[in-house]
């Protein structure tokens, strides 16, 4: 398996609504490490690294949701940074993480 | 029955009602993402404001689940201030020294930009206290809680100030608040079953206490729409006559979207199970009932967020209908009020006036929370023991399971006006468990205190199965199966 990275500025409708977590639940039932993080305004930065089409399955996740309005999202691809070994949520700007 | 499609179409169209009325539901099931950040947040915020508040008579109590102190044999009178936040705050400081208040407790609503801020909570709070420490009046906050609105113009500092009438005192008073925006998402706000899971999520921090006497209920009720502010009325009602509360008159914010809580008060004789210093080897832990309500809300809630985790569900051989009873079941659970285990703590408690007996009286109680089963970490640190479970007490433990292995919580020990946990010695354990069945409660004695000194829980490795959070299981040792 090749890993690939991405980092995804997501805006909208997704802070203070579980966003996060939602986030969390499918990057770890589908094997992705990374984080995903609050930034100011209204916009969720998550940044990925797996295999690709697991990744593309999250971010079609994403943008379908029928319960999460996602204004806008950015994607931007990298290279794996092979930091991350599991996926977590962190508070605020800072590396500590929820879980 | 009904086909999935239309159940979910159904949920879907109660969101979207959920969002005119001001929330997102989504957020509110586990009740920790409306409120402010306590850690990177509040405590900051209120270390600053204690410095700015030395020298003034408002002291700004440590942390603790609720007020407690001597009761008035002539009663005390609350009196509900509504203030807005930040410079312009409308503080009237000859009120406050007219209404000569000795303690008080608050509810900070703050829009959600500021919310992830310490500097900019202080920015719009600490005028509030600073104005009303102007009074010069000696007042104890003594408890707090911190909302985030997702609305600028509905921010405000809900105070409610107890004058306590000087003279004799006998017992104790205990005070606690607390408010929520929902408990079932995909039922309708204003139900019964939402205003009762609201008003005894805020009483179960007195009846841990085993306090449920004279119980005085000042709801805090709000809702965009007057029909459902009528229907919540109207359940509240409903509620305290089951308790036979008093309802207390107050002041209501209308400002804001849904927002169900109260501040409850409540007297007993007795003296509130507060001897951490008591608790000693051989010590039991009772569970007043299994505990995990959150799992099967959350799986459910993920179900209809995310539709391909029926499949995983149906994998582990549970349809969603099978879930929507489970989860009907733990939401009926949180909205049954505590009070019965309430009764049965106060049975075993000493009088006032009288020291604690060792082999009478129990020690420790504390609810479960958010946090879950990690309380029992808390509880072991307070009293400084060693505490190893027998069993882990879990209402449904493959829903918890399941929740686990999906990620669907990080903790599917969970709860919400959740069971109490007692730590009993030996010789009354047994009879404790027996009054809390014959209460109709699934009681059970799950644990032991096996030493003291070392803040140490230890537990069975099957906890890995209810907990994802790495974190939080690193606080306990495994042991066994």
């Amino acid at each position: 398996m090749e890993c690939v990275a991405y980092t995804m500025i997501i805006c909208g409708e997704v802070k203070h609504v579980g966003f996060r977590r939602f986030i969390w639940g499918l990057a770890k039932r589908l094997n992705l490490s990374g984080y995903a993080r609050n930034l100011p305004d209204n916009c969720v930065e998550v940044y990925v690294e797996g295999d690709h089409q697991k990744i593309e399955e999250l971010i079609g996740k994403v943008l379908t949701s029928r319960v999460y309005n996602v204004d806008n999202i950015k994607i931007a691809k990298s290279e794996c940074r092979y930091f991350y070994t599991d996926f977590v949520i962190l508070i605020g700007e800072s590396r500590e993480f929820y879980w | 029955m009904i086909a999935l499609s239309e159940l979910f179409n159904e949920i879907y169209e109660r969101i979207k009602r959920y969002k005119e009325l001001g929330l997102n539901p989504l957020s509110l099931a586990t009740g920790c993402a409306v409120k402010v950040d306590l850690l990177r947040v509040v405590y900051p915020a209120l270390k600053k404001l204690r410095s700015e508040l030395e020298g003034t008579r408002l002291i700004i109590a440590p942390r603790e689940d609720a007020d407690v102190f001597p009761r008035s044999v002539d009663g005390v009178k609350l009196h509900r201030r509504i203030y807005s936040l930040g410079a312009e705050c409308d503080v009237d400081v000859d009120g406050i020294k007219r209404i000569r208040p000795s303690r008080a407790v608050v509810v900070i609503q703050i829009y959600q930009r500021y919310a992830d801020n310490p500097e900019k909570f202080i920015e719009l709070v600490g005028p509030v206290y600073l104005k009303i420490a102007q009074s010069g009046i000696p007042i104890h906050l003594g408890k707090g809680h911190s909302i985030i609105t997702p609305f600028p113009e509905d921010q405000f500092a809900l105070f409610d100030f107890i004058t306590v009438h000087e003279g004799k005192t006998e017992g104790f008073t205990a005070v606690n608040n607390d408010t929520i925006h929902i408990i079932d998402p995909s039922e309708e706000p204003g139900e019964y079953r939402q205003v009762a899971g609201a008003i005894s999520n805020s009483l179960n921090d007195i009846f841990v206490l085993g306090v449920y006497e004279n119980l005085r209920i000042a709801p805090v009720i709000n809702a965009i729409s007057e029909e459902i502010v009528e229907k919540m009325w109207k359940n509240v009602v409903a509620f305290s006559k089951k308790l036979n509360a008093e309802i207390m008159e107050v002041l209501q914010p209308r400002r804001g979207k849904l927002l169900i809580g109260a501040t409850v008060l409540g007297d007993t004789i007795k003296q509130p199970p507060m001897f951490a210093d008591k608790v000693d080897i051989g010590m039991k832990l009772i569970a007043t009932r299994p505990i995990g309500e959150l799992a099967p809300i959350n799986v459910y809630l993920a179900s209809i967020i995310d539709e391909s985790l029926i499949k995983d569900l149906e994998e582990f051989g549970i349809s969603i209908s099978e879930l929507e009873k489970i989860k009907n079941k733990a939401v009926d659970l949180i909205s049954t009020p505590n009070i019965e285990a309430a009764k049965v703590i106060n049975k075993y408690l000493p009088r006032y006036d009288e020291n604690y007996n060792r082999y009478e009286h129990i020690a420790l109680t504390t609810d479960i929370t958010g946090p879950g089963i990690y309380v029992v970490k808390e509880l072991a640190e307070k009293a400084r023991v060693t505490i190893k479970f027998h069993e882990i007490p879990l209402l449904f433990p493959e829903i918890a399971e399941i929740a686990t292995r999906l990620y669907i919580i990080p903790n599917a020990t969970a709860g919400t006006n959740g069971a109490f946990i007692i730590v009993a010695p030996e010789t009354i354990a047994e009879d404790v468990v027996k009054d809390l069945r014959s209460k109709g409660l699934e009681a059970l004695i799950f644990g032991e205190v096996i030493g003291k000194g070392d803040a140490k829980v230890l537990v069975p490795r099957k906890l890995r199965k209810y907990v994802a959070d790495q974190r939080m299981l690193r606080e306990f040792e495994f042991v066994g199966e």
